[in-house]
């Protein structure tokens, strides 16, 4: 009986593409933070097809040893794979509008993963009977 | 036919000996299946539970743990739990009937 | 490695910005000022901008991989404008050299009020950035409940 089977790899899924959401709000913010540093390159996490193919070839993740590399010891990507240059200068705009896309979509993941937990409890509780 | 009768036995090897023994044969096997997969799956738990509390023991120490693994890896643990409870309330149940069995 | 990572990043870009609406302000008010303490009228200042690699501490620097992506700024030099003053003839004026001629600091006021609204906007879009910070963190709390 492998407790971690129940919660399927879902669960996994959105727990690293919150990491990656995290990773993308860091860079954001170092970016927003440095708008008028001259010879900043701004940067972003790419989501190009070498990513897409692996988050949807996702496998639930082992255990993993290392307390210090959860999102990315667990099976992921290492985030900093996927770092890309823009060309130039930070613009505020494009950052301002990719900060409020990004901030959605971590809270998005958090609701749905929130109400799977929530879902999962009440099957365990109320499924018996 | 007689061969049967033999290898069943007279009524006196019907005694509270070999009925006695045949309980305990029952016991023994669910005991080490079940016993088996109980500890298997509480050893999972446990480690989910150990895995929670590294993850808060570094949040409360410092600002070193992801906080969406924190609280993912404390659902988990709860879950777990909540899972093995109700299992193991449901095995206690099927194991005290079985044991109510009439032979 | 986390939320708490970026609201640092972020904060940095607001002292940063602070600071430099503080040089902004001083620059304004000695647009006129002739004298100084070192002689010679107010030199304008300007602030240098960099980089400062984000690293939280010594030993996530070890456990880690080594990111470079992110950054905190600081304002890492305050400097004098090296223009020349601005030549203003007045002979009346106390400073007035013997030409007649006054030097006043090299500060444009629409320069620098240009300045104070980037100073500004960029100091509130790193707040912006910590406001959603807020939120997501506080979503995170909420798993499960």
């Amino acid at each position: 009986m492998d407790i971690n089977k129940i919660f399927g790899s879902t669960f996994d899924l959105l727990r690293v593409r919150l990491g990656l959401d995290v990773k993308e709000h860091e860079l954001i913010s170092s970016n927003i933070a440095n708008i008028d540093t001259p010879n900043y390159v701004a940067k972003k996490l790419s989501f190009d097809e070498t990513l897409e193919r692996f988050m949807s070839d996702f496998t639930p993740s082992l255990r993993t040893t290392n307390p210090k590399h959860f999102s990315f010891g667990a099976g992921g990507p290492e985030a900093d794979n996927f770092v890309v240059d823009e060309t130039g200068e930070v613009d505020i705009d494009k950052e301002l509008s990719r900060l409020a896309e990004n901030s959605i979509h971590y809270q998005a993941l958090v609701n749905i993963l929130s109400k799977k937990f929530t879902m999962l409890k009440l099957a365990i509780s109320e499924g018996g009977k | 036919m007689s061969n049967l009768l033999d290898r069943v036995g007279t009524t006196q090897n019907f005694n509270e000996e070999t009925c006695g023994r045949v309980k305990d044969k029952k016991e023994k096997t669910f005991n080490v299946k079940f016993g088996e997969r109980l500890r298997k799956a509480l050893e999972e738990i446990d480690t989910l539970q150990e895995d929670a509390d590294k993850l808060s023991k570094e949040l409360a120490i410092g600002h070193n743990a992801p906080l969406h693994e924190t609280m993912i890896a404390l659902e988990k643990a709860d879950i777990s739990l909540r899972l093995f409870i109700q299992v193991r309330n449901k095995v206690v149940e099927a194991y005290r009937e079985v044991m109510h069995m009439q032979f | 490695m986390d939320l708490m990572t970026a609201l640092k990043i972020s904060s940095s870009g607001m002292s940063a910005q602070r600071t430099w609406m503080n040089v902004l302000a001083e620059n304004l008010a000695n647009v006129n000022t002739t004298r100084t303490q070192e002689g010679g009228p107010y030199k304008r200042k300007t602030v240098i901008f960099e980089t400062v690699p984000y690293a939280s501490d010594f030993d996530e620097l070890l456990a880690n991989f080594i990111d470079d992506s992110l950054s905190e700024v600081e304002v890492s030099d305050i400097v004098e404008d090296g223009r020349d003053f601005k030549e203003v003839f007045d002979p009346g004026h106390p400073d007035a050299d013997e030409k007649g001629i006054v030097l006043y600091p090299n500060i444009s006021i629409v320069e620098e009020m240009v300045n104070m609204l980037t100073a500004t906007r960029s100091y509130e879009a790193n707040a912006a950035v910590i406001k959603s910070i807020r939120a997501m963190a506080m979503k995170t709390l909420e798993l499960g409940r």
